[in-house]
């Protein structure tokens, strides 16, 4: 009983650092989970998944180079890497706009991250402005540029834009681009 | 044979060259690397110290571009390579709903809920105090300098203060529900708000329990335990 509460303590812990933002940026480091939830924290978050999944949620975790890993890869790679919760099926354009984005605004952000990928991960900005010109109103790009950066989707690195931590979070790279080439 | 401040200038040539690719993240390509390797050989024999250092380190840097050079062709002869020009075509023939739409089937927003930390209040105020030229609506004739000077000083605090702040409100809380805006009131108006803030962070850990009488609209706060707590997000003016 005192085992099964415990259990449920921690599992009430898990919720908490992965679903509250104490950082800058949401989720939590491996490392992180361990201090907080002892050595045996992988069964936890396991547990935990399968209860997200009830829910249309899931855990992902995202490695410093932005591939994504699995509960079974090595412990030493997962302890730097960071665990976050993400929607287990996709969005319709309907439920998306509930979030606060427009068709054009995702659009453009489809725009960039795709301009970025074909430039082999760092594109110019004054490219991915010029591109994005052409299809959207010019007074916008500016904002939605800036909106991006500070979403954490894109990073400015010099005169070049980068994907951001949240591109690696939010969206399958490879799966995205294989749609935007078959769309 | 050319003099050793050519021998200089040929290096000092390759090196910027080389420096270029790399930084801006140009095709590496574009650097000859067999013709500026045959430009370092020559006159090896007759540089000075200094000059062959250079050499050393053009080579470092040639070295690397075979290196993107390599990266590249394995780009290439992946299925995820994509010429720009190439997918710039692409992306003028789609729609927004099309872009939006390919754009969904491989996006998973993460789940995230916001909590008000010092960093978050920080930029917060950095925010207000852009806009210092503003009233705030219910301050009334109040300038809104005045209120971010108050958020100003509290945001001086270190996280330690903070943590202070909130076990002295704990203390003070006996066993029976207070008046919310009583409690928070009790130091004074300069203290208020921060004393809301270590409140709230009091609330969010579950150790403060809130109650509303709508008939009223008296706020009660009381000392609970986290597993006493049933949680719902509650904004209190102030």
């Amino acid at each position: 009983m005192e085992q099964e509460e415990r259990i449920r303590s921690k599992v009430a812990r898990a919720v908490q650092l992965l679903l509250f933002k104490s950082h800058r940026t949401p989720g939590v480091k491996g490392w992180e989970l361990k201090k907080n939830l002892g050595p045996g924290y992988l069964s936890i978050i396991k547990f935990l998944n399968t209860r997200f999944q009830e829910l249309g949620l899931t855990i992902k975790i995202v490695s410093d180079d932005g591939s994504e890993l699995s509960m079974s890869d090595d412990e030493s790679k997962l302890s730097t890497a960071r665990f976050y919760v993400t929607l287990k099926d996709e969005l319709s354009l309907t439920a998306v706009k509930t979030l606060g984005w427009s068709i054009d605004e995702i659009a453009g952000l489809a725009v960039v991250i795709s301009t970025i990928i074909s430039h082999k991960g760092s594109a110019p900005v004054k490219e991915v402005e010029e591109i994005l010109k052409k299809k959207f109103p010019e007074w916008k790009v500016k904002l939605n540029l800036a909106r991006y950066i500070r979403r954490g989707y894109i990073a400015e690195d010099g005169d070049n834009l980068v994907l951001g931590w949240r591109t690696f979070a939010e969206l399958d790279v490879e799966k995205f681009i294989h749609y935007i080439l078959s769309a | 044979m050319p003099p050793i401040s050519k021998y200089v200038e040929l290096i000092e040539r390759i090196i910027h060259l080389c420096d270029e690719v790399i930084e801006k993240n140009i095709d590496p390509f574009i650097v000859d690397v067999k013709e500026n390797l045959r430009r370092l050989r020559e006159g090896l024999l007759e540089m000075d110290e200094r000059t062959l250092v250079m050499n050393m380190a053009a080579l470092l840097k040639l070295i690397y571009i075979i290196l993107l050079q390599q990266e590249d062709v394995k780009k290439r002869a992946s299925r995820l390579y994509l010429d720009p020009f190439l997918m710039e075509v692409r992306l003028m023939g789609l729609d927004s709903e099309r872009l939006a739409g390919a754009f969904l089937k491989a996006f998973r927003p993460v789940a995230e809920n916001e909590q008000a930390t010092m960093n978050i209040m920080r930029t917060a105020y950095g925010y207000w105090a852009s806009l210092r030229e503003y009233l705030l609506p219910e301050m009334g004739e109040i300038p809104m300098s005045s209120a971010i000077n108050m958020l100003n000083e509290l945001l001086k605090m270190e996280e330690a203060d903070f943590e202070s702040e909130m076990e002295k409100i704990l203390n003070e809380m006996g066993q029976d529900p207070v008046d919310y805006y009583i409690l928070i009131s009790r130091e004074g108006e300069k203290r208020k708000v921060f004393r809301a803030l270590a409140l709230s962070f009091l609330m969010t850990k579950g150790l403060v329990g809130v109650m509303q009488d709508p008939l009223t609209n008296k706020v009660w706060v009381f000392k609970t335990t986290p597993k006493d707590v049933e949680k719902h997000s509650v904004a209190l003016p102030i």
